[in-house]
């Protein structure tokens, strides 16, 4: 079924861009990790300009993290401080990431970024999976050993001022390492329309050193908080949240991730991670080539906002 | 196809056979598919007919010509071994759409200037718009602004696309693309003999947006922000009622 986009300004099939929710679902919910690093550059190989595809990524977020956030939220996974925290970085990031965003579409140039980062971006985390699943997968036999010993702390965090009591957590620590880790998700939200977990989750269980039973929760929270601010930022400041595409993208993430999800039990992690590996260098490298292959056209049309 | 064709051509047949005693002077008359182009969220580009009788043998060519529209452009530039967006221009005073269909090649039927002069030269109208900011190779944004164009159809030039029969019925298909440029568009209608117009008809099409589409695009690009809260709400509870509904029925 075609439609036409409204704030797009492109004729798309909507069955296409479920589907593309379905698939990224379906992945995340498979192997518990967000899927929005895959949708943004998926809407920008069917044509989307990359701003609203950056924006609507942002925003279906926050239709794809609501369930799973409520969900941690009532079993009580989520350090509020720690969340509130996170939140007070993550919306100067996203405030901060919108108007650049503004700023570099406007001279022309925020196509080329998002290129770039994402390249950068999907290649560190496609590699790392890549590793971290093989090796993974080699160890296999032998499960239980390879749990490593937490670290002597880091001094320089214990040097930081302005620390504070985080309950929940156990922890005591300077609120400038949650501020700063926030913005920079912040900022990526508004640049990637990512959520920012892959970066959020390990530096929070080996860095902060919280405890595994809250870094789901509190960093689902957070982002769920995260993208509705840069959603909105994103719809009011640059008209870059366009209404069909975001709908059809949660409501087929939805359903995927749950389908994701019961599958997921029945197989393993490694495995599963692999295959999200693989997916995430496809892309990584797609998109890459764009930057070497010369252009068909040197000359292309934009958006004006 | 074919009969649609033959049925449009009788009722220019019958149209000029009611009209012409009356306006015996007459030297064109013109008809079109539709004067009002509703665009839905289904709407993915429509054909428009149109349609006349001549009174007097000639050539035909007609110009569907849509209000001037602001673009953007980039160029990429060569650095190193990655291609990298070097430039950004706004084109403005160039018609969103331009569709030209003549029953013989136009460049054959006039001579520049009145082309120039009808808005009949697509070269003419990329050199007529502004660039800016004004690049220092403007001729080379010119060419690739109307090259562009004529890529993505929003300017057509059909040197066969009107069809005369009988030299008094003539016939043109023309195909709206999916993304118009709202508002009045014009149609011109010009038989043309011997290097010279004889004859015009001047007649609009209105393009606007209806229905939940309307209201959806001027409710984004108006207030953005309530938009924005509007819409995040709606993802929300979408998320977590859809969600929770599909935790239940598959447990």
């Amino acid at each position: 079924m075609e439609l036409f986009l409204p704030v797009a300004h492109m004729a798309v099939n909507i069955w296409l861009i479920i589907g593309f929710g379905l698939i990224v679902g379906f992945l995340s919910g498979l192997t518990g990790v967000g899927g929005g690093f895959l949708i943004t550059p998926l809407l920008i190989f069917v044509g989307v300009p990359p701003l609203v595809a950056v924006g609507t990524g942002a925003a279906q977020i926050v239709g794809a993290s609501a369930v799973g956030s409520y969900a941690h939220w009532r079993m009580g996974n989520v350090d509020m401080r720690m969340a509130f925290i996170l939140l007070a970085g993550s919306w100067m990031g996203g405030l901060l990431g919108v108007h650049v965003a503004r700023i570099l579409d406007a001279s022309g140039y925020f196509g080329l970024v998002v290129t770039f980062l994402y390249v950068g971006l999907l290649g560190f985390i496609g590699i790392s999976m890549l590793v971290e699943s093989t090796l993974a997968m080699r160890r296999g036999h032998h499960p239980g050993k390879h749990k490593k010993k937490a670290r002597a702390g880091i001094s320089w965090l214990d040097r930081l001022p302005w620390r504070m009591e985080f309950p929940v957590s156990g922890l005591r620590l300077s609120i400038l390492a949650p501020v700063l880790l926030g913005f920079a998700v912040g900022i990526m939200a508004a640049l990637m329309g990512v959520g920012g977990g892959f970066v959020m989750v390990p530096i929070m269980l080996y860095l902060l050193k919280m405890p595994t039973r809250v870094v789901v929760g509190t960093s689902l929270f957070q982002l769920l908080f995260t993208s509705a601010e840069v959603g909105i930022l994103q719809a009011g400041m640059n008209h870059a949240v366009d209404p069909y595409l975001v709908l059809a993208l949660v409501l087929g993430s939805i359903f995927g991730t749950q389908f994701g999800a019961r599958l997921g039990a029945l197989m393993r992690g490694e495995q599963l991670r692999l295959v999200l590996a693989l997916v995430v260098m496809g892309v990584a490298i797609k998109m890459g080539l764009g930057l070497v292959i010369p252009p068909e056209h040197l000359y292309s049309m934009a958006r004006v906002v | 196809m074919r009969l649609v064709n033959l049925c449009l051509m009788g009722l220019a047949a019958l149209m000029t056979a009611w009209v012409t005693p009356v306006l015996a002077a007459e030297p064109l008359v013109v008809g079109t598919s539709n004067d009002l182009v509703k665009v839905t969220s289904h709407f993915t580009g429509r054909e428009l007919l149109v349609y006349g009788a001549l009174s007097q043998p000639g050539q035909v060519i007609v110009l569907l010509r849509s209000p001037a529209a602001t673009e953007a452009m980039l160029r990429k530039t060569r650095t190193g071994p990655i291609w990298l967006t070097g430039a950004k221009v706004t084109v403005t005073g160039a018609p969103g759409i331009w569709e030209m269909l003549s029953s013989a090649p136009a460049d054959q039927l006039l001579p520049l200037a009145t082309r120039q002069l009808l808005g009949l030269d697509p070269d003419y109208l990329s050199r007529q718009a502004c660039y800016r900011p004004e690049p220092a190779d403007v001729a080379a944004w010119q060419q690739a602004f109307l090259k562009n164009k004529l890529r993505r159809r929003d300017y057509v030039v059909q040197s066969q696309g009107v069809h005369i029969e009988g030299g008094q019925l003539f016939s043109a298909r023309m195909a709206l693309p999916a993304s118009l440029p709202l508002g009045r568009y014009t149609l011109d209608t010009f038989l043309v003999r011997h290097g010279q117009v004889v004859a015009r008809q001047k007649q609009h099409i209105e393009v606007q947006q209806t229905g939940f589409q309307a209201w959806i695009a001027r409710f984004a690009s108006q207030d953005g922000w309530l938009y924005g809260i509007v819409l995040t709400l709606t993802l929300a509870a979408m998320g977590l009622g859809l969600g929770i509904l599909m935790q239940r029925r598959l447990n």
